[in-house]
């Protein structure tokens, strides 16, 4: 299942690193762009210095000035002859350094060297290209003259200098990337979380709904991309709501509907058979009021589990039951002919916590109970043992073992016992498999032990919370 | 005993209604709240068998009212509505018993008579008076180890008599007993039934109060 808080962080931190690419990438040839302007600007603002410098240097001696100037002499002064006898003062250091970065060469109309500085490949100090800006053999080369087009300088700056200033802006650039990433990761990832709040309030307000909460959900102070989800979720809510009230509403109507004519159809048989001398005919209105008897039992069990498939019978908070365990079991004894048999045991506290509702607990007991008494020897005590301590209840008949594989079986439906049925009644093969039903929806565990647990014989049903 | 029987199910009342008359109480079937209001108002009944889901209402709404005057009449619910919860708002309504339908009509009976006990003060089924054994539960009488049969009306009028041991029960109390409504009453109906059952059970075990009706004496000081 994929998160969408990961998957956002994911996709916001990958968008900011592409961008931060892109950025870097964009400002590298921006920077690159200027610097070759700002270069070339320099460039020929030292062109046009050089040339000024040296225009009122003899012609006639070609002067070279190299890097090689006298040790310790960094200041001195190369003085420059004028025409007019004054002379030009030039620091031996300014022009060294000019040197060093780049190379020129001077010449006059004719094409004679004049001065010359710096590296230059031979073949710029042969030719001497038309003016303006150009890329020769690795070298950004200027050219210009003046104004009376008597001395032409070339001056020419090796192209790897750029390339270095280049090189290392985009180098730094690049070099923020690995702590912007995961500074990056980072901070998008508590902007999403904080961001994905209401989602999570959202999701904690729909995991509280189940089947006795049903209530809408508080669609205020909510975002407003979460609102529809939330009005869509209230409106299954409601739906949902009606559609388990409706349930409710038929299941009790036609307990109605269907237990009034069955206790009509039984009572009306019952007088018959009162009224009926002994003879075929009682014998026949007999065996009417039994199947109608059978008929009350499965239509009863249908309907618990029609009941217990609402999942109507589960409470919001787990409470203590036992005041419905112990009427049911008076309930039991009012009948008369379970009056001995039925033993309540409550060794500590009377309490036994569950989230069933007291229809709940009333229908597993019951048919747990029914169970034990049916499929027990007649006249043998059927233990009820509500065990606070361990929030235990357990159900104990005497009787006959249930082999291990019959007794995996016996919570299926319209599985019947085969062993210890000492009354002769046959149940639906419902009774189990309703109080299963229940039990699940609630976290009630049902364990069904034979021999029952410390005994050698009988049967032991045992409900505990998960 | 006289019982108030409020069933809409006319089958069902109706095989109800013979149950209780064999058993010796006369019983007046109501379909609705409406008719039970009526025959509670003109006759004192002593139990009331009420069904809970009625044409113009639920009958606890009629249980209600009759605990709110204080009318202490036996009440069992006879319903269909089987859940726990349905059981206990019945009872702390103030219902005495609660039935769920289908019932065995033996078991009904068993609960009126428990229930009718209770009232008279002596919920044991098991009595002695005399050199009588009464089982009010199955409705047994013996003297001297023998069974004495007893016709339902004669049982009727035994047991009114015995649900107020040592106390004078009035002749109209106990034509009540006798009669469904709509029967035709003669005004020595009770006399002639006393006299049968004095015959059967001994002369001297019903005394005869002049002027205000019967009673059975325990031979306990009362």
């Amino acid at each position: 299942m994929t998160s969408l808080q990961v998957r956002l962080g994911a996709s916001l931190a990958l968008g900011i690193t592409c961008l931060w690419l892109i950025a870097s990438l964009v400002s590298g040839l921006v920077i690159s762009h200027e610097l070759g302007e700002a270069a070339d600007s320099a460039l020929r603002v030292t062109a046009q210095q050089l040339l000024t410098i040296t225009k009122q240097a003899p012609l006639a001696e070609p002067l070279a000035i190299d890097r090689q100037a006298p040790s310790g002499t960094d200041d001195a002064v190369v003085q420059i002859a004028q025409t007019d006898g004054e002379v030009t003062p030039l620091r031996l250091h300014q022009l060294a350094e000019i040197s060093s970065l780049l190379g020129f060469v001077i010449r006059n109309a004719e094409g004679h060297v004049l001065f010359s500085g710096g590296s230059l490949p031979a073949s710029l100090l042969e030719t001497m290209p038309a003016t303006g800006f150009g890329m020769i053999e690795g070298h950004r080369v200027y050219v210009e003259s003046t104004a009376d087009q008597q001395r032409w300088i070339l001056i020419a700056e090796p192209s790897h200098h750029r390339d270095e200033i280049n090189h290392g802006a985009i180098r730094v650039l690049l070099l923020i990337l690995p702590l912007l990433v995961p500074l990056s990761l980072l901070v998008v990832w508590w902007l999403v979380r904080r961001s994905m709040r209401p989602v999570r309030d959202v999701q904690l307000q729909i995991e509280s709904r189940g089947g006795n909460d049903l209530t809408a959900l508080q669609t205020t102070e909510m975002p407003r991309e979460l609102a529809p989800i939330a009005e869509s979720v209230n409106h299954l809510l409601g739906r949902l709501a009606r559609t388990l009230e409706s349930e409710r509403n038929f299941t009790t109507n036609s307990a109605h509907e269907l237990r009034t004519p069955i206790a009509s159809a039984l009572a009306q048989t019952q007088r018959q058979i009162a009224s009926l001398p002994e003879g075929p005919e009682k014998v026949r209105a007999g065996r009417i009021e039994q199947t109608l008897q059978e008929l009350s039992r499965t239509s009863e069990k249908l309907m618990q589990l029609a009941r217990a498939e609402s999942g109507s019978m589960v409470r919001e908070k787990a409470d203590n039951v036992y005041p419905v365990i112990d009427y049911l079991l008076g309930e039991f004894k009012s009948l008369q002919r379970e009056e001995s048999r039925l033993q309540l045991h409550c060794p500590d506290e009377e309490r036994f916590d569950t989230l069933l509702d007291f229809d709940g607990v009333a229908i597993l007991l019951r048919n747990l109970i029914d169970n034990a008494l049916k499929y027990s020897k007649p006249g043998t005590p059927v233990d009820v043992v509500v065990d606070s301590v361990n929030n235990q209840i357990r159900v104990i008949n005497q009787g006959e073992l249930v082999p291990p594989e019959e007794l995996a079986q016996l919570k299926e439906r319209f599985k019947r016992g085969t062993k210890g049925q000492s009354s002769g009644a046959t149940g639906a093969g419902l009774g189990l498999a309703i109080a299963e039903t229940i039990a699940r929806q609630a976290g009630i565990i049902i364990e069904l032990h034979s021999p029952a647990r410390g005994r050698n014989d009988g049967f032991e049903a045992s409900l505990s919370t998960a | 005993m006289r019982i108030l029987l409020v069933e809409d199910n006319q089958q069902l009342g109706d095989a109800v209604r013979e149950q209780m008359l064999s058993d010796g109480h006369a019983t007046d079937l109501m379909l609705s709240l409406a008719e039970a209001r009526a025959c509670l108002s003109t006759t004192d009944y002593d139990l009331i068998l009420l069904d809970m889901m009625l044409p113009d209402g639920k009958g606890i709404l009629l249980l209600q009212q009759l605990r709110q005057r204080e009318d202490r009449t036996p009440v069992i619910i006879l319903t269909a509505l089987d859940q726990i919860s349905d059981r206990i708002t019945g009872l702390n309504a103030g219902a005495d018993d609660y039935l769920v339908k289908p019932f065995d009509l033996a078991e009904l009976s068993a609960r009126v008579g428990a229930v009718a006990r209770r009232y008279s003060g002596n919920p044991n089924p098991a009595l002695a008076v005399g050199d009588l054994r009464i089982d009010l539960s199955n409705r047994q009488v013996r003297r001297n180890g023998r069974n004495i049969d007893l016709t339902p009306r004669e049982w009727a009028l035994l047991e009114a008599l015995l649900q107020r041991l040592d106390a004078t029960v009035s002749k109209s109390r106990l034509e009540n007993c006798l009669y469904d409504f709509g029967a035709e009453v003669e005004s020595n109906t009770v006399e002639v039934h006393i006299s049968r059952l004095r015959k059967k059970i001994g002369r001297e075990q019903i005394q005869t109060v002049r002027g205000i009706g019967y009673r059975i004496a325990s031979g306990h000081p009362a």
